[in-house]
């Protein structure tokens, strides 16, 4: 029965071939072996977000003011860190089952999101701004959104929240919900859009880097970004508010404020 | 020879020459559309984020690979099953394939990044997850290809083999899997083509490959049209390269005078 091992042996061939071929690409990945490891941290952000963390054109690696504080948590806990790009709506579930250790993305503290994931002492605080096109005269404050217009939002941040929860805005407003900021503004850009609502540091470095797009007002939200890990994991939330409290005091904080925002 | 064999004889004959017209167009609209950004004061950026995207493009078809190879270890198995005279067997090979194909890829990938990590409570990679997706997805439909492949074996000649006195593993072994295998081929051309353009679905969960790197520079540089396309044009390369060579290993294997081919 010769030709029954052949078979047997090419099924088994194949699907052995297949797993060491995965077992390679995923210990080479970033995240590779999944969150909780001894040597590696690893981090869920989402790279659309300048200055708090984006993609450099010319390094193309992902940097920014969160993504150094990351760098500054991993060294105190003497791993090395991953980063680990992904969707903003998909960060609070990588942390929640762990593919993640912590994220750090620009994330705003809300109750919502306190329910699903233990949050470190807040480490920036920030508005919600409006951006346009610079030829855009139409748009200049809260009410002027409350027309047929097309506002693009990321799905679950609080743009998103805040102009779904706002009455004024719809039914005459549509909002468009965008995976990644980085394709609202392209879109914007081409005309598909009215208004972008993002957060004010993002909303200066977009605007700052392309001059085609303004700021039309900002929407004082007072935000509070904090830094999210998973429910319970009282060791590493611990290690993150040490490191923060760390880089006040040391004077590092304002040292990469300085680096990213002027 | 009637008018109709004689066209499709003469497609046939000129089948290389019109598949190369019809690439030198595609590629000379392309340059057409892309030469103002090559030459223009974006070109060096553009230029300059090849390796970038061609190091996206081998991640890319590390991924297909592999999850080809799981879904051909796999989807023999299925395809076998399906042919199976044992209820079970059958009943639970149907369902596996029913439930696969009857729900979209992009909801299976988060189920394998999200809901399965929860429910094993478990963490694992994005990259597992994505690969096991894939390679499932792709299985279910590898495995119906196989069926085909048997059932389009004339019943004739497993009776005529049974008649013989050949028990029913022999026959299927020795008399219907070589030529269902050699049925089975252009199918599964075309489903590793689909793979290759499906593995562009993990930039969701963070697999940092060809279309999310090409995407995610377009959004940071406002310049959609070099990257898209240049995407477009590095999948369009693989793509095409496979395809062309399974198509010769089909004509290689098959038989003098029956026709089917390539």
């Amino acid at each position: 029965m010769s030709r029954l091992a052949m078979l047997v042996g090419l099924v088994a061939a194949v699907l052995i071939a297949a797993g060491v071929g995965a077992y390679l690409i995923i210990i080479q990945s970033p995240g590779g072996g999944g969150g909780g490891s001894a040597e590696k941290l690893v981090l869920g952000t989402c790279a659309d977000f300048p200055p708090f963390e984006s993609v450099n054109i010319t390094t193309k690696k992902i940097e920014g003011f969160d993504i150094d504080i990351a760098k500054e948590i991993a060294a105190k806990a003497n791993k090395t860190l991953q980063i680990v790009d992904m969707q903003f709506d998909g960060l609070i579930s990588a942390v929640k089952v762990g593919s993640v250790d912590l994220v750090i993305a620009g994330m705003t503290i809300t109750p919502a999101r306190a329910q699903q994931v233990d949050f470190s002492d807040p480490y920036f605080g920030g508005n919600q701004s409006v951006v346009v096109r610079s030829d855009q005269t139409g748009i200049t404050k809260w009410d002027d959104l409350n027309r047929s217009i097309k506002i693009g939002v990321q799905t679950d941040t609080t743009g998103d929240i805040w102009a779904s929860n706002h009455s004024n805005i719809q039914p005459l407003a549509q909002i468009v919900r965008y995976p990644k900021f980085t394709t609202a503004m392209l879109e914007l850009d081409k005309g598909g859009l009215d208004a972008v609502i993002i957060d004010s540091a993002p909303a200066k470095s977009y605007t700052s880097s392309h001059p085609s797009l303004k700021i039309a007002f900002e929407i004082p939200t007072k935000e509070k970004f904090g830094i999210a890990v998973k429910k319970g994991d009282s060791g590493l939330l611990k290690l993150v508010d040490d490191t923060l409290a760390y880089l006040r005091s040391s004077g590092k904080y304002d040292e990469l404020f300085k680096k990213w925002f002027s | 020879m009637d008018k109709r064999h004689e066209f499709v004889g003469k497609v046939r004959k000129y089948q290389p020459l019109i598949l190369i017209i019809i690439l030198v167009l595609i590629i000379i609209a392309i340059i057409y559309v892309l030469y103002p950004v090559l030459t223009g004061k974006d070109a060096l950026l553009v230029w300059d984020s090849l390796p970038f995207l061609l190091e996206g493009a081998v991640l890319t078809v590390e991924i297909s690979l592999v999850a080809i190879m799981f879904g051909l270890g796999l989807g023999i198995v299925v395809g076998l099953a399906r042919v199976s005279k044992n209820r079970m067997i059958y009943g639970m090979s149907t369902v596996y394939i029913e439930v696969i194909r009857g729900t979209p890829l992009i909801v299976q990938i988060f189920i394998w990044a999200f809901v399965v990590p929860q429910i094993i409570g478990y963490p694992f990679p994005s990259m597992l997850a994505g690969l096991i997706a894939l390679g499932m997805h792709s299985s279910a439909y590898q495995g119906e290809i196989f069926r085909g492949g048997i059932q389009a074996v004339p019943t004739g000649q497993y009776e005529a083999a049974r008649s013989l006195g050949v028990p029913h593993l022999p026959t299927m072994l020795y008399v219907i899997l070589p030529q269902a295998f050699r049925n089975a081929l252009p199918a599964l051309n075309n489903e590793f083509i689909i793979v290759i353009k499906d593995s562009s679905l993990l930039y969701a969960i963070g697999v940092f490959e060809l279309f999310a790197r090409g995407s995610n520079l377009a959004g940071v540089t406002f310049l959609p049209i070099p990257f898209y396309l240049g995407v477009a044009i590095i999948y369009l390369t693989l793509t095409l390269t496979l395809s062309r060579s399974l198509a010769l290993i089909e004509k290689k294997i098959q038989i003098p005078g029956l026709g089917v081919s390539a």
